[in-house]
């Protein structure tokens, strides 16, 4: 049972969270031909654009309104209509995701009147999210949850009882999306995605380059979205978007990492589908408890500090925690409204801080592995030890949209992973040259 | 007045390097006026992807590595772009920690004084800097927070420099925010202490960041001919030679419009005279040691100079003779921003790259001039170089690279050409006459990989009527063979 402690030091040293207009970016390029559109000056845009490219080696399509001093005070949403005329000019696409930010805030502007005032044209949905105080999780939870407001029809009508809605979070990779869906059709169900960075974010060639990205959920199936016999949402923030679409019979979990929590997702649907569970998810399974058994010799006992957002924080944690690991260290990037997952963890302590909260207490808690993003190469280097990459950004790799963690076969990568990262450390003490998993039985 | 030196080696449309004590006047972002000039287009909404004042006040400042580098603003100015730019440091790594206020709704609402305050304070005790550098974004701009209060109140408290630097991000484009940083150091840094000495042949450099180490690349060369760079802004520099910058002889811009006016300030407040120039490629880099040996004015180190380019260029050629001849036929298409065009051109040309067409956005008239002069009347320049734009340059003229910033990276890969970054983002050191030949070096590896081929080639299971690809004719077979 942990604790929340909020860290209330003066001043943000190497920061964990991400802003949450950046979460609302990356679940709009889950939805067909979108261009998100941040209501900022441009260097928001910028900044938030060669991130997302660096993160997922792609083009990725992201507008602002530009603006500017003068236009701030006097005109916000004067610049925000004629951006939004730009792109749809220039590009056509099917939805414009508006996204506000402090600045816009800040400036007072009331954006949804704003956006009354526009002459019909490409659908716009508004997500209005808490730059000031939110992070990754909010901003993509809010930018949902617009979506579902604006683009879903409303619950009447028949109920399609082989089609389940998913809600994929941002901890999920475009190939954990991937692997989220092909669980659910392997039991027969048709699925809406919502979003699908699966085919959108994944990295793929086209025959060209095009200034909006291919695949997506597109604007026809989302509106279908509330007539699913389930909703299942993987997200802590998404449960009032999955309430939205499934009332309270939403299935809300905050990731599907570990054993445990993925045995919760195959039960969940083959109850949605009334179906047996097909063998080969029978034969993952069975991979992970193998590879739970290879991997505990090398990581049973051993002391892990994980900085990541709350979703992936208690996933990863779940994981490392069935394969032996002890979790010594847990910063996150802000305590979300529903914190069970985190008050969950095996671990004294969620600290919400920033990476020299986690290098400071991975030092003295004497950790042998730090799982976070790119951002936490350097705490590893200073403490002298492995960097598992996860979460995001990853920009020193190559394949940070195929780092998969759900389900029995993306917690095997995970496993795997971790334990490789320790073997790879010279001198390790377990290392493969040396024992055996039958020695050490 | 302006001297032109004339010497047979130089090629037609070769910039010379002129000693300026001309006011800088149109030519750059630095009349010092907060009107913006017409040509600094004010950014399109829907239609804009460059950075800010503060990204650019960021790129000229946050190489001095021992210096604290603190934003004032909410989470994602600081958090989204910091660990992206590659400014190496020899020594110390502070400039690498990312410190911000983080406001949040509090602070909107009462003001982010108070918690810069305590900021810079927890900073400048916990983590002993040089200095701290206090950099103003769009919200606390917008509300009102007085930072050069905080700062002097600071400052005070803590017997330690702290500097505000007013470039909020909507104040400007990327190049205001580098002009506001040099601002920032001619009000609060330049002219606050005294070097230890003084030597003849002591000059700033003024825009080389040390990018994957350039400036590495470059100092030797100035080391063998006596000139001591007593000040680098700011790449590995380090907060104590900046307060001495007035003090040296000369100054070299380096590939910088939006710095003009801060060596144009240098020369007005204390009579430093300047020279605009480049490391890129053979001719700049020679160009630029001439400007030194003409700007210090010293006859014996003039000779020196002309032996020193002499034996270098000549090594350089024989090191650089069998990649030009295996990148003969390769076209480039270049396209990044502002001064870089024209010396990169140059720098491509010395690989034995064709250049075939060159981008002109952010660059003044001059450096059209100059584009203009290296690649011949019949020049390709390009003005807006949107990803679409720039892959129909490529396909039309037969291009085989394609040089641009990382923003284009993916452009380029989805359009299947092969792509060199010359951009801050890079790990590849160009500058000085090493750095020609790692460039040759690096567009030979690029372009001789055989994946541009592969890709390209439809699978062999395919229909035989296949979507239009950019399987053309007129790309030519790439150099793997």
């Amino acid at each position: 049972m942990a604790t929340i402690v909020q860290d209330d030091k003066p001043v943000t040293v190497d920061p964990l969270r991400s802003s949450a207009p950046l979460g609302a970016v990356l679940a709009f390029l889950g939805v067909a031909r979108c261009m998100p559109l941040l209501h900022s000056s441009q260097g928001c845009a910028a900044m938030a654009k060669t991130l997302l490219t660096r993160h997922f080696r792609e083009s990725i399509p992201l507008q602002t309104s530009a603006l500017t001093e003068v236009t701030t005070i006097l005109g916000s949403g004067d610049s925000l209509l004629a951006g939004i005329a730009t792109v749809d000019d220039r590009h056509q696409p099917d939805l414009v995701g508006v996204i506000t930010t402090a600045l816009a805030d800040a400036a007072g502007e009331d954006v949804r009147r704003t956006l009354g005032l526009r002459s019909p044209g490409t659908p716009v949905v508004l997500a209005a999210v808490p730059d000031l105080g939110g992070g990754l999780e909010q901003g993509y939870a809010a930018a949902v949850e617009a979506i579902i407001a604006e683009l879903v029809l409303p619950r009447a009508g028949t109920t399609l009882d082989e089609q389940v809605t998913l809600l994929p979070g941002p901890a999920l990779s475009p190939l954990d999306v991937e692997e989220l869906r092909e669980h659910a059709e392997a039991f027969g169900l048709r699925t809406v995605v919502l979003p699908d960075s699966s085919r959108s974010l994944d990295g793929h060639l086209d025959a060209d380059w095009t200034p909006l990205l291919s695949g997506g959920t597109s604007l026809s199936v989302v509106a279908g979205a509330g007539r699913s016999a389930a909703v299942l949402a993987l997200g802590a923030g998404l449960g009032s978007a999955g309430r939205m679409l499934g009332g309270s019979d939403a299935w809300v979990v905050a990731h599907a990492i570990g054993l445990d929590a993925s045995d919760a997702l195959v039960a969940k649907l083959a109850a949605v589908a009334g179906r047996d569970v097909p063998d080969a998810l029978r034969q993952w399974r069975s991979r992970l408890t193998d590879g739970l058994l290879d991997a505990s010799g090398i990581l049973a006992g051993r002391r892990v500090a994980l900085a990541l957002e709350p979703d992936l924080l208690a996933g990863v944690g779940a994981l490392l925690t069935e394969a032996g690991c002890h979790i010594i260290t847990a910063v996150t990037t802000t305590a979300p409204a529903a914190a069970d997952h985190l008050l969950d963890m095996a671990c004294d302590e969620v600290v919400v801080g920033d990476f020299e909260d986690a290098e400071d207490r991975a030092r003295e808690a004497g950790a042998e592995l730090l799982v976070a993003s790119s951002h936490g190469a350097s705490a590893a280097q200073r403490l002298g030890i492995p960097l598992l990459r996860m979460g995001f950004p990853v920009v020193d790799r190559l394949g940070a949209q195929h780092l998969t963690s759900l389900g029995y076969r993306g917690s095997l990568r995970l496993l795997f992973a971790a334990a490789n990262e320790l073997l790879a450390v010279p001198d390790c003490p377990t290392s493969a040259t040396n024992t055996t998993t039958s020695d050490r039985l | 007045m302006t001297i032109q030196i004339s010497s047979g080696r130089i090629p037609v449309g070769m910039p010379s390097a002129t000693v300026r004590d001309d006011p800088v006047g149109d030519q750059s972002c630095s009349s010092g006026s907060s009107a913006r000039r017409p040509s600094c287009p004010t950014p399109t909404p829907g239609a804009s992807s460059g950075g800010c004042a503060y990204d650019g006040s960021a790129i000229t400042l946050v190489p001095v590595a021992d210096v604290a580098h603190l934003v004032h603003g909410p989470i994602g100015c600081l958090g989204n772009s910091w660990e992206t730019r590659g400014s190496l440091s020899s020594g110390p790594t502070l400039h690498r920690r990312a410190f911000t206020t983080a406001m949040g709704e509090h602070d909107v609402i009462f003001g982010g004084e108070d918690r810069l305050r305590e900021a810079i304070l927890d900073i400048g005790r916990r983590f002993r800097p040089a200095a701290v550098f206090v950099y103003l974004t769009c919200v606390p701009g917008l509300i009102g927070d007085d930072v050069e209060a905080v700062c002097r109140q600071a400052a005070a408290e803590l017997a330690l420099p702290v500097v505000p630097v007013l470039a909020a991000g909507f104040a400007g484009t990327k190049n205001a925010g580098n002009r506001l940083g040099g601002s920032a150091l001619v009000t609060h840094v330049i002219g606050t202490a005294e070097p230890a000495y003084t030597t003849a042949y002591d000059v700033n450099l003024i825009g080389e960041y040390n990018i994957a180490g350039e400036l590495w690349q470059v100092l030797p060369l100035l080391d063998r001919l006596g000139i001591r760079v007593l000040s680098k802004i700011s790449g590995d520099a380090r907060y104590a030679e900046l307060t001495w910058a007035h003090r040296a002889k000369a100054s070299m811009v380096v590939c910088s419009r939006a710095l003009l006016s801060l060596a144009a300030d240098l020369q007005a407040r204390y009579g430093v005279p300047w020279f605009e120039g480049s490391f890129y490629g053979v001719r700049a880099t020679s160009e630029a040691l001439r400007g030194f040996a003409k700007i210090l004015g010293d006859p014996e180190r003039a000779d020196r100079t002309e032996t020193l380019i002499a034996a270098q260029e000549s090594r350089v050629a024989a090191l650089l003779a069998p990649y030009r001849q295996r990148l003969a036929g390769v076209r480039a298409v270049l396209y990044t921003g502002g001064v870089k065009s024209w010396s990169m051109v140059a720098a491509l040309q010395d690989a034995g790259v064709e250049v075939v067409a060159s981008g002109t956005t952010k660059s003044s008239p001059d450096d059209v001039t100059r584009i203009r002069g290296l690649l011949g009347a019949d020049a390709q320049l390009i003005e807006e170089g949107n990803p679409r734009e720039l892959l129909r340059i490529v396909r039309e003229s037969g291009a085989t690279l394609l040089a641009a910033g990382g923003r284009n990276m993916y452009t380029a890969a989805k359009g299947r050409v092969p792509f060199l970054d010359v951009n801050q983002e890079r790990h590849s050191a160009y500058a000085g006459y090493d750095g020609a030949v790692t460039l040759a070096a690096e567009i030979d590896r690029i372009v001789s990989s055989p994946v541009f081929d592969l890709v390209r080639r439809p699978p062999p299971w395919a229909a035989a009527a296949l979507t239009r690809t950019l399987v053309d004719a007129r790309f030519p077979i790439g150099l793997a063979g």
